[in-house]
């Protein structure tokens, strides 16, 4: 019996890797370490991203019906396999973990500031939890809706934006060391595109498998576009003060103001970028129940849902002490403490894949989990 | 706080792990069951200020030891 019965088309994992992608980089703007020529780290950020994807998508595509728990105990057989699916499965909770930090960060510090954060985090994890327990179809779909929504009121906040926009901001362009670029372009790459390896536990899901490679580089190409004209606003609004706001989208769409009666627009932008925010929240839940309950070979991953979600939140609230530490381990330690979830495990495993070459019969099979008592019956 | 933090594990023991035992699904309560168990743990120490170490820190720290990244 397989753990997951529903099924995505290509479109949908395209707005769920886009919602996946933007979901709290737009929070926390990648690629800041250039300064001004941030736009340029993210566009570099991207080829980066996309070269990381095509990596774990070799790896999908040479067993398109399995989840990367799956696959490494066909590739590395059962014990070795089992400890580098707990490494990635850890990875894929911390993120979760470190997604919900963001925005409850994000929200006591801006909004609900007498709220105690611990309300905040339970409110966001069952919120996820219900997606996560209804399936990936179901978060695919909110992804849809979502999406759609978020780009209309992104567009309209463009616009809104142009009247306070200067070019003059922007310029002079790539005036700092190519390395402190690239430093920053590597880091745009691992947060936010290259996080989409997560999606090694959905893309088994998608109803036609050989969308999986396009329909991925969309996602993060759209989300690289989204995020680059982000970056280019923010500079270009805030100037070099852009840098010393924790949150410069935000402070950003505070200067909106029409005729003194559209104003506080920052209000549903902020909404929206929640809305994403559980996106992310609900996919990477997902992916660790499922794993989780793979790795035991459970019957099912919903019972796991809601007890791994207390434990995110829980650690969600100890990830950061302050902001100072917040800023430096996304600038410079998360680009380094990533790289071997993102690139280092897919990539080994596709490498040993194709020279041990798995039996076909076991890489084409359906995803395995244990029979249902009914179903062992009626056989 | 407390009794709040309390109240909300009882519900979701009603809700998630009855169920389970209802449906004699062992396996999969032992672990829901187990994981539980350690949030309630980990939740009540925070909740009487029981000093944890953030994580973050932890990591940077032994990023930055061990890679010896520019600048550390």
């Amino acid at each position: 019996m397989a753990l997951e019965k529903g099924r995505i088309n290509s479109t949908s994992l395209t707005m769920l890797i886009f919602g996946f992608a933007v979901g709290s980089s737009i929070i926390a703007p990648p690629g800041r370490g250039a300064g001004t020529d941030a736009w340029f780290a993210i566009l570099i950020g991207i080829t980066e991203g996309l070269l990381i994807a095509a990596v774990f998508l070799l790896l999908s595509k040479r067993f398109p019906n399995k989840t990367l728990v799956e696959i490494s105990d066909l590739v590395y057989g059962p014990y070795l396999g089992k400890i580098i699916s707990i490494l990635f499965l850890c990875y894929l909770f911390h993120l979760g973990s470190l997604v919900l930090s963001d925005f409850i960060e994000y929200l006591s510090s801006l909004f609900l500031i007498r709220t105690p954060p611990i309300v905040l985090v339970a409110a966001m994890s069952l919120i996820c939890v219900s997606a996560a327990k209804k399936g990936i179809e179901v978060i695919a779909r909110c992804a849809v809706i979502l999406v759609y929504v978020g780009l209309f009121f992104y567009l309209l906040t463009i616009l809104l934006l142009l009247k306070n926009f200067e070019i003059k901001y922007l310029q002079p362009v790539l005036t700092i060391p190519a390395e402190q670029l690239l430093w920053a372009a590597h880091g745009a790459a691992t947060f936010p595109f290259a996080e989409t390896v997560a999606f090694l536990m959905v893309l088994p899901f998608l109803t036609n498998k050989r969308d999986a490679v396009p329909a991925t580089f969309k996602g993060i190409i759209f989300a690289g576009l989204v995020l680059t004209i982000d970056a280019v606003l923010n500079i270009g609004i805030l100037g070099a003060s852009e840098k010393v706001y924790l949150y410069p989208s935000y402070y950003a769409i505070t200067t909106i103001s029409i005729a003194e009666i559209i104003t506080r627009v920052e209000i549903v932008a902020s909404l929206l970028v929640l809305a994403y925010g559980f996106l992310k929240i609900a996919v990477l839940l997902y992916g660790v129940s499922l794993g989780a309950a793979q790795l035991c070979s459970l019957r099912s991953y919903r019972p796991l849902v809601m007890p791994v979600a207390v434990l995110m939140s829980i650690l969600a609230l100890y990830n950061f002490p302050n902001p100072a530490e917040y800023i430096r381990f996304n600038n410079k330690i998360y680009p380094v403490y990533a790289l071997p979830f993102q690139l280092v495990i897919p990539l080994l495993t596709l490498l040993i894949a194709v020279i041990k070459k798995p039996d076909q019969r076991d890489v084409n099979s359906e995803p395995k989990g244990r029979r249902s008592p009914t179903e062992s019956r009626r056989r | 706080m407390v009794l709040l933090l309390i109240a909300l594990f009882i519900m979701i023991i009603l809700l998630e792990i009855v169920p389970l035992a209802k449906e004699q699904q062992w396996k999969e309560l032992i672990v829901a069951s187990v994981l539980l168990i350690a949030g309630f743990i980990l939740s009540m120490l925070i909740m009487f200020d029981i000093d944890f170490p953030y994580l973050a820190p932890v990591i940077s720290d032994f990023v930055e030891k061990w890679l010896a990244l520019p600048g550390s």
